[in-house]
């Protein structure tokens, strides 16, 4: 059991590690906290595969623990800036406001930035569209529904288009 | 997986590895001491409240005053109703991260909105008793000795404040319960 374990937790490693770290640094901007949760969500992960059985893909597993860890960890900071739902925010934030070195650095800290204004389900939603899961995965890991999913990406693309100032790609999710 | 939007985002962070199991088990022992502690304090608390207040009510019934007696037992009582509930509603937390993302916040907020909305039962409601007979068995101490009048205009403040507090206690969790009864009903929307 434990070994099977270790191998599953391995390859969710090899997998998604990377994809783990970005979720923790778009949510806290705090380098120490946000490498603090990244070792919250690996330990949840490796204490709740004991419970998986292929119930689902181990993708799709990963991701709830990450997301689900990153939104308790948003709670708990419940003194933080309002949170605006996706829908009322109108642009990305102002790189005035941003450390970045510049270009594509810049586009990142503001994107990230604007991941942490955003109330959890809309943040999930976001991390994972960046990640470039389709839509239906996105409803499988998250629990909305297809409809709530689109809306959602639909206007994170509209915000990205609107920022870069040319039309969408039409390769996204 | 399609292509990413972003490719810039996905191209960051490129040497990520997990933690070392080991660790995992630092952390949760870590985790379990602080947790130790924090029950700890919250005991200590309360025992202080209930030695100051059982010493009151011995103190009380060796000079004859029974119903002072009683009221502070009540409070001791009562005190102990809230450490009981304490423990066993952070005892009843059920740690689920694998769950759908939506499900995992419904449990988080129908949880909150559970334990605000019955605070008025479980936290300030034990303590009622005591408090009032308290007053009441003061008051009537002092209107033996000056009237009624004279001990109804001495207590009134003091029971105003008290239960002033209790009421305020309950009021605002009751509006943070509506609060996150809002959020419910629109998390509920988006399934």
């Amino acid at each position: 059991m434990t070994e099977a374990i270790e191998h599953l937790y391995a390859e969710a490693g090899r997998q998604f590690a990377p994809a783990l770290s970005r979720l923790a640094r778009s949510v806290e901007r705090d380098r120490d906290k946000a490498r603090d949760l990244e070792q919250e969500m690996h330990c949840a992960l490796w204490t709740s595969l004991a419970r998986f059985a292929g119930q689902c893909s181990l993708k799709t597993w990963v991701y709830r623990v990450a997301h689900n860890v990153a939104a308790d960890h948003v709670a708990r900071a419940a003194r933080g800036p309002k949170r605006v739902p996706l829908e009322e925010i109108e642009a990305l934030p102002s790189s005035a406001n941003i450390e970045a070195d510049a270009g594509e650095a810049l586009v990142l800290a503001q994107v990230a930035a604007l991941i942490r204004r955003l109330p959890p389900v809309d943040m999930q939603v976001i991390v994972l569209w960046l990640e470039g899961e389709s839509a239906a995965a996105i409803a499988e890991i998250t629990g909305l529904s297809a409809g709530a999913v689109n809306v959602r990406v639909h206007r994170i693309k509209t915000l990205l288009a609107s920022h870069f100032q040319r039309p969408e790609t039409g390769d996204t999710p | 997986m399609t292509t990413p939007p972003l490719p810039q985002w996905c191209d960051s962070a490129p040497d990520a590895a997990f933690t070392v199991p080991a660790e995992c088990s630092r952390r949760a022992d870590r985790f379990a001491r602080r947790v130790r502690i924090r029950n700890g304090i919250e005991y200590a608390a309360g025992v202080l409240v209930i030695v100051l207040f059982g010493a009151a009510s011995v103190g009380a019934a060796i000079k004859g005053e029974g119903l002072i007696a009683l009221s502070l037992a009540l409070i001791v009582g009562g005190t102990l109703v809230i450490l009981r509930n304490l423990a066993r509603r952070a005892g009843n937390v059920e740690r689920l991260p694998e769950e759908p993302c939506l499900a995992h916040l419904r449990r988080q907020y129908a949880r909150q909105y559970a334990a605000l909305r019955a605070v008025p039962v479980w936290y300030v409601g034990p303590l009622i008793p005591g408090c009032a007979l308290l007053y009441a068995s003061v008051a009537a101490g002092v209107a033996e000795v000056a009237g009624w009048r004279t001990a109804l205009s001495g207590i009134v403040g003091p029971a105003a404040i008290t239960f002033g507090i209790f009421a305020a206690i309950a009021l605002l969790n009751l509006l943070a319960a509506r609060g996150l009864k809002r959020q419910l009903d629109a998390l509920d929307a988006l399934a």
